[in-house]
C-alpha cells in the first residue's frame, strides 16, 4: 500500500468483528421476531398477507359484531352479546384455521429449503431455535387468543357499557389467562404436526385433522361405549372452550358435553398436559431431524 | 432436417407489474448455436420461458419455426428445453423420468429411445434409484437427456453446465457443439463463459432487459472502438519494441511488466499485426508470447454489460 | 440421436391412450407416499372402529347415520384435499410443470388425470370404510348409499381440490378454510345452504337411505347424483382453463 503525506489507500476488504456479542437469549427473540412476521406477512408482498388477513378478520367478526350492536342499538340486552366465555368456543374454526396456517409456515420452509441448517451453524442449537419458533408462533395466536376480547372490553368501556372500574383487572386478568391457555395449546399442537413433514399442505390438514377428529372419536365412544368422560380431555377445541367458561364463570353453552362434568382442575390439566406433551413430541422430533440438504 | 429451424423474437418485451424484464429485444436465430448471455436478473430466463410459450410477452412475437409457440401446441415436438430450476420428481428415476417425456412426445418406442438418450448424457439407463438420490451433475445429465430423447429441432439450454465437474462439462459442450452442427437451433445460456466461447462465437447480450449486442463475439470485439484492444507480448528487449510501435503509430500505449512482458493498448489490432513482426526484426527482439488479453468472450460480455 | 424414433414435425399429435395413462401413473406415483397412505388409512380405519362403537348403542342405525354424516362432512373432504391440492399444487411449488406443459398433448389431459388419480386414491380409502362401518355398526340398509355417497363426494371434491391446487399459491388453506367454514356451514345454516355445498348433496344420497339417516340433505338423491358430477365436471374445466393461461416459472 502506498502512503504519502496526504493520500491514502484504505483496505476494504473483509474485516472480522470484534464488538461487543449478545447473548443467545437475543437470537431467540430475533428469531421469534421474524417468524412472526414471515407468517404475518408483514415485509412480504401483498398476497402472503391476505390468509393471515382473513384470518384474523373472522376471529375478530364476533367483536365486531358486539361493538356494532352496543353502538347502533337503542336497548342492549345482556344475552344479545355475545360473551368473553362463549368467545373461544364461537372462533373455534378461526382458531384451528390460523394454527394450520401458522405453525406450518413457521416450521415446515426452513427444512424444505435447507435454511435450518444455517440457523443451527450459529448460536441457536435445536432447543434454541424451537423455542424462538414456538414464541412467534405463540405471540402470533396471542392476536387472535386475546386481540378480540381486548378490543371487545375497550369498546365497551368507551360506550359505558363495560365493567366497574374495580372489576376491571380481574377482567383483565381473566382474559389474559384464556388467551395464553388457549394460545398454548393451538400453538403446541399444531407445532407438533407441522415437526414431522416439510410439506406446509399436509402440515395444515393434519393439524385440522388433530383438532377435529377426535371430538367426533371421543364423544362417540363415550356416548355408545361408555367410555370414561375423561376421554373428552382429547377434544381439544372444547377443552380450550371449557376452560374458558370456567375463567369467565359461566355455564357452557353445551351443559351435556363430557367435558362439562369434569373438575375445574382437571379441564386445565388436561390442557397443560396436552400442550407440555405435543410440545415435547416436537423437541423430540426435532433432535432427530437432519439438518442438512 | 427438411428445413432450417429459426426462432424470431420480434420487439418483445414482458413487464410483471411496473417491472419491465425484457424491453423491445428482437433477433432471429437459425441452425448452429448462439449464447443467451447476460448478468443475474437481466432477463435471460424470462426470454427463454417465452421462447418456450411457457410466458406469453407482454408485447411483441415470438415464432420458433414460424408458430407461436404458445398458441400452437404442436411447436412443443419440435423444442427440447432444460430448464434452470433443479427440482425432480422423487419417485421417478432417470430412465423413468425420460421415458415419460418419451411417451408424452409420441414416440413410437419411449423406453428405447430414453435409454439412447441416457447413454448421449453419459448416464447408466439401468440404475433404479429414485432421482433424488442423484448427484447433481447428474441431475442435470438427465434434464438434458429429456431435452434431447424426441429429437427436437430446437434446443433452449438454461444453464446446463450448472453443477457438472470438468470432465462432463466438456462432454457436454461436445454433444451441443455436435447438435448445433447438426443443423438444429441451439440456444444455450450459462456463466461459464469460457467454455461457451468453445460451442460457438455467436452470441446475444441481454443487459438490463435490453438486447445489447448480437452477432460474433469477434465481430463485436472489433466494433469495439471505444476501448483498446490489450495485447500480452514477451520478448527480450520489451523497451526497444514497445518505442517502435509507438512511434509507428501502432499501439496507443505501452506498459512494461516485470523484465520481458509488455501489455500494448492498440486501436487497431489489424495495423498491430502487420507491424509487430517487422519491429521485432529491425530492433532484433524475439518473440516469445503475443496474445490479446480482452479479445475473447469474457472481454466482450464485460464490456457489453457495463456500458 | 436417435432419429429413427423421432416424431416428424407436422405428425399427429401423440395418442391420448398413451399420454393420459401415463399422466395418471405418473400422479398417482406422486401423490402416494407413506404418509398419505397411513394419514388417510388411519382415517379410514377410524371411521371402521367408529362403526364397531355404535354397534354396540341403542339405535345402532342412527349412530351410523352419524358417523357416515361425519365421514362424508370431515373424512372424504379432508382426505381429497389432502391429496387433490398436491395432485397439481406439488408440481406448481416445485416448478415441474414445465415438465408436462412443454409437451404436445391436449391442456385438458393433466386435469382430467389429476382428477382421476385423486378419486382412485381418495374412494378405497374412505369411501369403502363408510359402507364397511355401516355393516359393522349393523346398519346394512344405510351401507349403499352411504358408500355411494362416498364415492361421488369423493369425486366432486377431487375435481374442487384440484381446481384449487393449480389456482392458488396456498391451496390447502383455501381448501381447509372451504371446508371448515362453507361446508362446516351447510349444517348450521338454513336448509336452502346446503344447496350450495358438496356435503349436502352427498347427505341427499346418503338420505335417501332407509330412516333418512342424514342430518343434511340438500335436496333429492336423484338430483344428488347429477350435481356431484357437475360439480367434478366444473372443477376439471376451472383447472384446465387456469392450467391452459397460466405462464411457469
Amino acid at each position: 500500500m502506498s502512503t504519502g503525506d496526504e493520500a491514502r489507500l484504505f483496505d476494504l476488504g473483509y474485516r472480522g468483528y470484534d464488538g461487543a456479542r449478545q447473548r443467545p437469549a437475543r437470537a431467540i427473540l430475533t428469531l421469534a421476531w421474524f417468524t412472526a412476521m414471515r407468517v404475518l406477512g408483514i415485509g412480504r408482498g401483498g398476497r402472503h398477507k391476505v390468509l393471515p388477513a382473513l384470518t384474523l378478520v373472522i376471529a375478530f367478526l364476533p367483536a365486531l359484531f358486539n361493538v356494532a350492536i352496543s353502538a347502533f342499538a337503542d336497548v342492549v340486552l345482556e344475552e344479545d352479546l355475545i360473551s368473553y366465555g362463549d368467545y373461544t368456543f364461537i372462533i373455534g374454526s378461526a382458531l384451528t384455521l390460523f394454527a394450520a396456517l401458522v405453525a406450518p409456515e413457521a416450521l415446515c420452509p426452513d427444512r424444505r429449503s435447507g435454511m435450518l441448517g444455517l440457523y443451527l451453524a450459529g448460536p441457536l442449537d435445536r432447543t434454541r431455535y424451537l423455542a424462538a419458533k414456538a414464541l412467534g408462533v405463540f405471540g402470533v395466536m396471542l392476536l387472535i387468543t386475546v386481540g378480540p376480547l381486548l378490543f371487545m372490553l375497550l369498546a365497551f368501556e368507551l360506550a359505558g357499557l363495560g365493567e366497574p372500574a374495580t372489576e376491571l383487572p380481574r377482567l383483565l386478568l381473566r382474559i389474559l389467562v384464556t388467551g395464553v391457555a388457549t394460545a398454548l395449546l393451538y400453538t403446541s399442537l399444531s407445532l407438533a404436526v407441522s415437526s414431522f413433514t416439510t410439506r406446509r399442505a399436509a402440515a395444515a390438514v393434519a393439524t385440522v385433522l388433530l383438532l377435529v377428529v377426535p371430538v367426533f372419536v371421543v364423544r362417540t365412544a363415550i356416548e355408545n361405549a361408555d367410555a370414561p368422560a375423561e376421554l373428552d380431555l382429547l377434544s381439544f377445541p372444547f377443552v380450550a372452550s371449557e376452560l374458558a367458561y370456567r375463567i369467565f364463570g359461566q355455564e357452557p353453552g353445551d351443559t351435556e358435553a363430557p367435558v362439562a362434568e369434569l373438575s375445574t382442575g382437571l379441564v386445565a390439566g388436561g390442557l397443560l398436559a396436552a400442550s407440555a406433551m405435543a410440545l415435547l413430541v416436537c423437541w423430540l422430533r426435532y433432535r432427530r431431524i437432519e439438518a442438512f440438504r | 432436417m427438411s428445413h432450417q429451424p429459426r426462432v424470431v423474437a420480434d420487439g418483445v418485451s414482458k413487464w410483471f407489474g411496473s417491472l419491465v424484464a425484457v424491453s423491445d429485444v428482437s433477433f432471429d436465430v437459425g441452425p448452429g448455436v448462439t449464447a443467451l448471455l447476460g448478468p443475474n436478473g437481466a432477463g435471460k430466463s424470462t426470454m427463454f420461458r417465452m421462447l418456450c410459450g411457457l410466458a406469453k410477452p407482454s408485447k411483441g412475437t415470438v415464432r420458433v419455426l414460424g408458430k407461436d409457440p404458445r398458441a400452437d401446441r404442436s411447436v412443443a415436438r419440435s423444442i427440447g428445453l432444460v430448464p434452470q430450476q433443479e427440482s425432480v420428481f422423487e419417485r421417478l428415476s432417470g430412465r423413468e423420468f425420460v421415458t415419460l417425456n418419451a411417451k408424452l412426445h409420441g414416440l413410437r418406442h419411449p423406453a428405447r429411445a430414453a435409454d439412447h438418450a441416457l447413454g448421449v448424457v453419459g448416464l447408466d439407463p439401468a440404475d433404479p434409484r429414485p432421482l433424488p438420490t442423484y448427484s447433481k451433475g447428474m441431475r442435470q445429465r438427465v434434464k438434458v437427456a429429456q431435452a434431447i430423447v424426441h429429437d427436437p429441432q430446437v434446443l433452449v439450454l438454461d444453464e446446463p453446465l450448472s453443477g457438472l465437474d470438468p470432465r462432463q462439462r466438456v462432454d457436454m459442450v461436445e454433444l451441443f457443439t455436435r447438435l448445433g452442427a447438426e443443423g438444429r437451433c441451439v440456444i444455450i445460456s450459462s456463466h461459464v463463459l469460457a467454455e461457451v466461447e468453445r460451442i460457438g462465437s455467436r452470441v446475444l447480450v441481454i443487459s438490463r432487459g435490453r438486447l445489447a449486442a448480437a452477432g460474433d463475439f469477434r465481430e463485436l470485439r472489433a466494433l469495439m472502438d471505444d476501448r483498446p484492444l490489450r495485447v500480452r507480448v514477451r520478448t527480450d528487449r520489451p523497451r526497444e519494441l514497445a518505442g517502435a510501435l509507438l512511434v509507428r503509430g501502432a499501439v496507443v500505449g505501452a506498459r512494461l511488466d516485470g523484465e520481458d512482458v509488455l501489455e500494448l493498448d492498440t486501436a487497431d489490432a489489424r495495423a498491430l499485426a502487420h507491424a509487430i513482426a517487422p519491429v521485432a526484426r529491425e530492433r532484433d527482439a524475439h518473440l516469445y508470447e503475443v496474445r490479446p488479453l480482452d479479445a475473447d468472450l469474457e472481454g466482450v460480455f464485460r464490456y457489453v454489460v457495463e456500458r | 440421436m436417435s432419429t429413427a424414433d423421432a416424431t416428424p414435425a407436422g405428425a399427429a399429435a401423440p395418442s391420448v391412450w398413451t399420454t393420459l395413462p401415463a399422466l395418471y401413473r405418473l400422479l398417482v406415483r406422486t401423490q402416494i407416499s407413506l404418509a398419505r397412505l397411513l394419514g388417510i388409512g388411519a382415517l379410514g380405519a377410524l371411521v371402521i372402529a367408529l362403526g364397531a362403537l355404535v354397534s354396540q348403542g341403542d339405535d345402532p342405525t342412527g349412530a351410523a347415520g352419524d358417523v357416515a354424516t361425519f365421514a362424508l362432512g370431515l373424512v372424504v373432504p379432508l382426505a381429497t384435499l389432502w391429496l387433490g391440492t398436491s395432485a397439481l399444487g406439488d408440481l406448481v411449488e416445485d416448478r415441474l410443470l414445465v415438465y408436462l406443459w412443454l409437451k404436445p398433448v391436449p391442456r385438458w389431459q393433466l386435469p382430467a388425470a389429476a382428477v382421476a388419480a385423486t378419486a382412485t386414491l381418495a374412494i378405497p380409502l374412505t369411501a369403502v370404510p363408510i359402507g364397511v362401518s355401516a355393516l359393522i355398526a349393523g346398519a346394512g340398509e344405510i351401507a349403499l348409499e352411504a358408500f355411494l355417497a362416498a364415492i361421488l363426494a369423493c369425486l366432486a371434491y377431487a375435481g374442487v381440490f384440484v381446481a384449487a391446487g393449480i389456482w392458488f399459491r396456498r391451496a390447502a388453506w383455501w381448501g381447509l378454510a372451504f371446508v371448515l367454514l362453507w361446508e362446516g356451514a351447510a349444517g348450521l345454516l338454513a336448509d336452502g345452504f346446503a344447496r350450495f355445498t358438496v356435503v349436502g348433496w352427498a347427505g341427499a344420497i346418503l338420505d335417501s337411505a332407509p330412516g333418512s339417516p342424514s342430518e343434511v340433505s340438500a335436496g333429492s338423491a336423484g338430483a344428488g347424483y347429477v350435481v356431484l358430477v357437475a360439480i367434478a365436471v366444473a372443477g376439471w374445466l376451472a383447472a384446465v382453463y387456469r392450467y391452459k393461461r397460466g405462464e411457469l416459472d
